[in-house]
């Protein structure tokens, strides 16, 4: 059983990693909150917490956040748009080309590809770990790591042939 | 032979954006905040045995009642109570309502023959409250999507959205409110009183339409969050007790009682299966699943936010994310067994909605389905789309 103290360095532990993830995923506002409802179900839950934490409350916040955008909120989908947007943005005037044609090759993936790529680069999860966070097996995410690393491959090699680098997404709406 | 370069997801850590750096929210100020809140939550307790239809809501339901408790707003039993939230039991189901959507299980209309593209439009409605020029006010965002599931191998499936976007003041005084703030081109989101989502803004005009690719591999759908390929909704079980089962095992395979409450959660799949390419046995049997929800109500005849005519049902309210405590209401044909809508009515308001002229009863969100049916054609992305 998980007392206070021990749930206070659980927490101070993943705390960044997992508001680095919601922020990700919603931007920092919302992201808070989706932090803040992750934790309280760590809490509430603290008896059958695994080791290691993290990806169970990756998983828990992920799945908050994708609760949430199911309902069509358009609060949701505002804050999910303009997360992306800020995430995957580059900055022509200062970016190096190489990075302004990953990022915009990672735009061009789908959903799921971006996600587990997102998972393993920027969250630095494990095969292992990642699956856990995803719900499926190790092998099986081993598979779809593959696949969707060999498909930024080559969509960042076609970006970079796309010269000058351009925005991976548009930053401003009309 | 195509060669992979071992350092693409190297390249891509490097990229990582400097804003998602796990060293710069270590001071979080709300960290310590929400860490002492938490630790003054009762842990829920093991759920005792019990006979009848009782629900139990295991943990707080929703972002906004998550948000409250960490806020130290707590009302009502749920953090009084040192064994834990509180079970509510609700009254049997409503027969009428039962009657309305099994009838609707049995007249549902043939699908047509299975084509390239499942394609479901809907057109979805939401009252924003916002902020500008030091008004606060309410607006109607609307918008119609596209969502077009390609079945076939090599198809894509794609979600166009932001498609049609309006947005006005929601009433008379609404509209007077957002002239005296002159009329802005951008708006602000109304943060919770919590804290949370502040500084959000939407313009008030149109916006460019967005179009995701929404398969990987063979997943076109995904039941909870466990993904499925055409194959995977084909082969769902079409008798009623084995489908409800099935869909429970994904309940606990998307974190279970993490992600909320079960019923609720069975009821929006459950829905949003109707309205997808799965045998007339699995609509069937999705209908009567609802039916069995413990709380289902019947509403009567209603209209639907597009005013086409049918039946409601509903399930008992729950906190929503941004509205306070909704209901959430199906509008079906019963002629045709169609589902026309889904929508969620306020109840209970808060004081910062109430001050805002919304009251209980009003409708919040809806999405209503304008098309859902078989296509030869991928859907048009318009030309100005941004992915």
């Amino acid at each position: 059983m998980i007392d206070a103290h021990r749930f206070g360095e659980l927490y101070s532990d993943c705390y960044p990693r997992v508001l680095a993830y919601a922020t990700s995923r919603v931007g920092r506002q919302l992201g808070e909150d989706v932090t803040s409802e992750t934790f309280t179900v760590a809490w509430r839950r603290r008896e059958v917490l695994p080791s290691p934490p993290l990806p169970w409350l990756l998983g828990v916040a992920r799945n908050i956040v994708r609760e949430a955008l199911r309902g069509e909120d358009r609060q949701w989908a505002l804050a999910a748009a303009a997360a992306e947007r800020e995430v995957l943005g580059t900055d022509p005037a200062s970016d190096v080309v190489e990075r302004a044609a990953v990022l915009q090759a990672l735009g061009s993936l789908s959903e799921p590809d971006r996600e587990l790529l997102t998972l393993v680069a920027w969250h630095g999860l494990s095969a292992k770990d990642a699956a856990r966070v995803l719900g499926c097996a190790t092998a099986t995410l081993t598979v779809r790591l593959h696949r969707a690393r060999r498909r930024l491959e080559r969509a960042t090699a076609a970006a970079e042939l796309s010269a000058p680098p351009r925005p991976a997404v548009a930053l401003k709406e009309n | 032979m195509h060669r992979e370069r071992p350092d693409v997801l190297g390249a891509l850590r490097d990229a990582r954006p400097d804003l998602l750096d796990p060293a710069r929210f270590t001071g979080s100020e709300r960290r310590e905040r929400d860490l002492r809140a938490i630790t003054a939550l009762p842990r829920a307790a093991a759920e005792p045995p019990r006979r009848g239809p009782v629900l139990r809501w295991a943990v707080p339901i929703g972002l906004a009642a998550a948000a409250a408790l960490v806020a130290g707003v707590v009302t009502g039993e749920t953090a009084g109570d040192p064994q834990g939230p509180p079970a509510v039991a609700l009254a049997p189901a409503d027969v009428d309502s039962v009657q309305v959507l099994l009838r609707a299980a049995e007249t549902l209309p043939d699908l047509g023959a299975e084509s390239a593209y499942w394609r479901l439009v809907t057109r979805q409605t939401s009252a924003l409250p916002v902020r500008a020029g030091g008004e606060r006010f309410v607006v109607t965002d609307e918008s119609e999507s596209e969502h077009s599931i390609g079945v076939r191998p090599g198809t894509e499936s794609l979600r166009v959205w932001n498609l049609h976007v309006t947005t006005t003041p929601r009433t008379p005084a609404d509209e007077e409110a957002y002239r005296r703030a002159g009329s802005p081109a951008e708006l602000e989101l109304l943060p919770e009183p919590t804290g949370g989502r502040g500084g959000l803004t939407m313009p008030a005009g149109g916006r460019v339409p967005r179009v995701d690719r929404t398969d990987s591999g063979d997943d076109v759908y995904s039941v909870g969050d466990v993904n499925s390929s055409y194959a995977d909704l084909l082969a769902l079980p079409g008798d009623v007790d084995a489908l409800r089962a099935e869909l429970l095992s994904r309940f606990a395979a998307s974190g279970g009682a993490e992600v909320g409450d079960q019923t609720q959660w069975l009821f929006q799949q459950a829905a949003a299966l109707i309205t997808m390419p799965v045998t007339a046995e699995v609509r069937s049997s999705a209908y009567r699943i609802v039916a069995g929800l413990p709380g289902v109500r019947s509403l009567g005849r209603v209209t639907d936010p597009l005013g086409r005519a049918g039946v409601g049902v509903a399930v008992a309210p729950e906190r929503s994310v941004t509205h306070g405590t909704v209901e959430r209401q199906l509008v079906v044909d019963e002629r045709t067994g169609v589902l026309l809508a889904e929508r969620e009515v306020l109840r209970a308001p808060d004081e910062q909605l109430r001050a805002l002229g919304l009251a209980d009863g009003d409708v919040v969100t809806s999405t209503s389905t304008l098309r859902a049916g078989w296509a030869d054609e991928q859907v048009r992305v318009p030309p100005d789309a941004v992915r």
